[in-house]
């Protein structure tokens, strides 16, 4: 019996010892790829799987860095990762979700060093402690110059006030009043139509844009690790929080149906600071052209300092510990300046990663040729987001949403909505750091 | 072979395989329930972010200073104030739909279709339904409403009452609780409503002295499970938020203070914070909230609850 026993044992071990070293794997290698559907379409999995019967099959994952920080923590998280902000390199870097992917570009004939575009590429590249030096992570799969403006030529006529300059930007406070002037109200004081808005947790960004043409830090010491709370850093904040306060934005007393592309879509908004990609959805709507004008991003003093940036940029990484890097590099490839690489850069959806593919953005109408000029121009001035390495863009909206609702409410001060607003944001800093034992 | 010895071969035989049959789901419980609860407690006392970096064993720093987190004690407080609400919606909407339905009206099924259906409707669908239904400018009541001429603008519902918008799903849920009232009404002996009405008694006392005590073991039954999901309530607040949400920005961008219940915060804490110890020793707070009230309601259901079983002496 034992004897028995020992062979069936012996057997099992050999035939799972076997089936283990089986080698690689056969037919086509699965690379998971979370991205939405509308940055990675049905159809164009379906051509590069395709194209590549024998050696890759794409398979998309739904966008969730909740499950995909789970699915790290068990060491199988997707291959490619669609990655919202740019700037949050600074964050999952040191947590070692992220593959170095400078050999690769090195290596690259399609993807050529010289041809990044580092005006919107630059956050993801990061040393540990500055963006625009050391490894390579990822790169943006287009940029935009979010704070450039989107304006109703039509409610800009009917309130008597002229159009924007295509060149010369605005400041921040004259875009401040003509939201005023646009800004309407019925009798019951329910507003109609709002003057402005903008992305969700946007300002953050503009915030840091505006800090940067001061030449102000948003934190008091290098390693961001405390915001900063002298009085002209603190204007900021409260130029951002008047805009909730005075209902001259969507607010929690006067919301809006939708987002701030839809709302400004549908004619209840009169300026968004969107970006360039913007313009791709406008274009679906009847007369765009001459509908909708565009302004560069807007400065802090007249003719002064000129400061946008990307939002970091929304772009794709690799997981550190894909088991397919290889194959990943090559659907990588394909997404940033392969077939589809280029077809993304026909749409004009955003600015393409790569310098050579700039020249296929649309430009067939006055509407495409001014925001195409403007995002580019704007370009030039783009500097990172002055993000805390430690904490993700995400968790700036939380922090900001409780004492903006209060200030709004009549519940507390504007004193007193920075005051909250930067000790979360201090809390949140403080866990963030002590997550990685500092 | 004796009888005795037969006897109690058979037994040992039925008892092997009564436990070889439980077998598989006591392996399912020990692997997919038991071990990921102790190791979600477990890792409530480290400091153990969503990326085991660093990690160390606290003790319980993070329940002590749970109890120091003004937000955090605020979500209690709450959920707490919805469970309230949303079990006494629901189980007397239910109740009184069952009592209108229990007559012999004629489409007395098809009523009981209708009211039970949205129940069957995921929680998720019911949100989103409502979230449309109540905005203030596209919304259909606030345009049926101003079409009457009773409202000149609309009224931003959600943002004026979080919680009042969360709170109306319960009266649309109220469905469960209808049928399990139906059916604890068909229970009662139609006797003794006779016996009563030849005493005198009117409707509202036959319901007092008669119905409520011999359907109270079904209103405790309802009240227990009301009181377990309704402090777990998840995704009503993420759904009804008062702020604009669009794709990804649903779980991203927090609910109000007034209706940030305690597993949403959680489960902000944990994914948007990344703060997985904290958000777990949250969640056993929870459990252990749930299984006090539980046990409470238990203790003291006994004085109300009619039963026909014999107390142990």
């Amino acid at each position: 019996m034992k004897a028995l026993m020992r062979t069936l044992l012996l057997v099992t071990v050999a035939s799972l010892l076997a089936l283990a070293g089986c080698g690689g794997p056969k037919g086509p290698v699965t690379v998971k790829f979370m991205s939405s559907d509308a940055d990675l379409p049905a159809a164009w999995v379906e051509m590069f799987n395709k194209e590549n019967p024998d050696q890759i099959t794409i398979v998309r994952t739904e966008p969730d860095w909740a499950k995909t920080i789970a699915e790290a923590a068990a060491g199988n998280a997707s291959d490619l990762l669609n990655m919202g902000q740019g700037t949050d390199i600074a964050y999952y870097q040191p947590r070692g979700i992220l593959k170095d992917l400078t050999p690769y570009f090195k290596k690259s004939k399609v993807i050529k060093m010289d041809d990044i575009d580092l005006l919107g590429n630059r956050e993801y590249q990061y040393d540990g402690k500055e963006f625009g030096k050391g490894p390579w992570y990822g790169l943006s799969k287009d940029y935009n110059n979010i704070g450039a403006i989107t304006y109703n030529k039509e409610m800009f006529a009917a309130a008597g006030l002229p159009m924007l300059s295509e060149t010369e930007p605005i400041t921040y406070d004259e875009l401040y009043e003509l939201a005023q002037k646009l800004t309407k109200k019925d009798k019951s004081g329910t507003v109609t139509t709002w003057g402005y808005d903008l992305g969700s947790g946007w300002w953050n960004f503009l915030a840091s844009d505006m800090a940067a043409m001061q030449g102000l830090s948003l934190y008091t010491d290098a390693t961001r690790s405390v915001m900063n709370n002298d009085p002209a850093v603190r204007d900021i904040w409260k130029y951002w929080a008047r805009w909730f306060a005075e209902g001259l934005i969507p607010n929690v007393l006067n919301p809006a149906p939708s987002w701030a592309g839809a709302n400004f879509q549908s004619d209840r908004v009169a300026i968004v600071q969107l970006g360039y990609w913007y313009g791709a959805q406008l274009r679906t709507n009847p007369g765009f052209e001459a509908k909708y004008g565009w302004a560069p991003t807007p400065t802090v003093v007249k003719g002064g300092v000129r400061v946008t940036d990307t939002l970091g940029a929304t772009g794709v990484v690799m997981y550190a510990k894909t088991k397919v890097p290889d194959q990943a590099f090559k659907v990588f490839e394909w997404y940033m300046g392969g077939a589809y690489g280029q077809e993304r850069a026909k749409t004009g959806w955003g600015i393409p990663p790569l310098k050579s593919l700039i020249p296929l953005l649309p430009e067939e109408n006055s509407f495409d040729k001014a925001r195409k000029a403007i995002a580019l121009d704007d370009a030039k001035y783009f500097q990172p987001w002055q993000a805390s390495p430690w904490i993700p863009a995400s968790a700036w909206t939380g922090a900001w949403n409780g004492p903006v609702e209060s200030l709004t409410k009549g519940q507390i001060t504007m004193d007193q909505f920075v005051d909250e607003y930067l000790a979360s944001m201090n809390k949140l800093i403080a866990d963030g750091k002590a997550q990685l034992g500092q | 072979m004796s009888t005795a010895t037969t006897r109690f071969s058979l037994e040992r035989h039925k008892r092997t395989s009564f436990y070889l049959f439980l077998l598989p789901w006591i392996i399912g419980f020990l692997f997919m329930q038991v071990t990921p609860i102790i190791w979600g407690f477990l890792i409530s006392l480290t400091n153990r972010s969503a990326f085991p970096i660093a990690v160390r064993f606290v003790g319980l720093k993070n329940y002590l200073e749970l109890f120091r987190d003004k937000a955090v004690l605020g979500s209690y407080w709450v959920s707490f104030v919805y469970t309230i609400a949303n079990t006494l919606i629901g189980v007397i909407t239910g109740f009184l739909f069952a009592l209108m339905l229990d007559r012999n009206l004629p489409g007395r099924g098809f009523f009981r279709t209708i009211l039970y259906f949205p129940y069957m409707i995921p929680m998720v669908a019911v949100g989103w339904i409502f979230r449309i239904f109540l905005e203030r400018d596209t919304g259909f009541l606030n345009i049926v409403l101003m079409r009457l001429g009773i409202l000149e603008s609309g009224i931003p519902f959600i943002q004026q009452s979080p919680m009042g918008s969360i709170l109306i799903l319960s009266f649309w849920q109220a469905g469960w609780s209808m049928i399990i009232f139906l059916g604890a009404l068909s229970t009662v002996p139609r006797e003794l409503y006779e016996v009563a009405t030849i005493d005198g008694a009117g409707y509202g006392r036959r319901v007092r002295h008669i119905m409520l005590p011999l359907i109270s073991p079904f209103i405790f039954f309802q009240l227990v499970m009301s009181f377990i999901y309704a402090m777990q309530a998840f995704i009503q607040p993420y759904i009804l938020n008062p702020r604009p949400i669009r794709g990804n920005w649903l779980m991203t961008n927090t609910p109000p203070e007034e209706t940030f219940f305690v597993m949403s915060r959680a489960y902000y804490i944990i994914t948007s914070q990344n703060k997985f110890s904290y958000g777990l020793a949250m969640l056993w707070v929870l459990f252990a909230v749930v299984l006090l009230g539980t046990i409470l309601f238990v203790k003291f259901g006994g004085f109300w609850v009619y039963t026909e079983a014999e107390e142990r002496k």
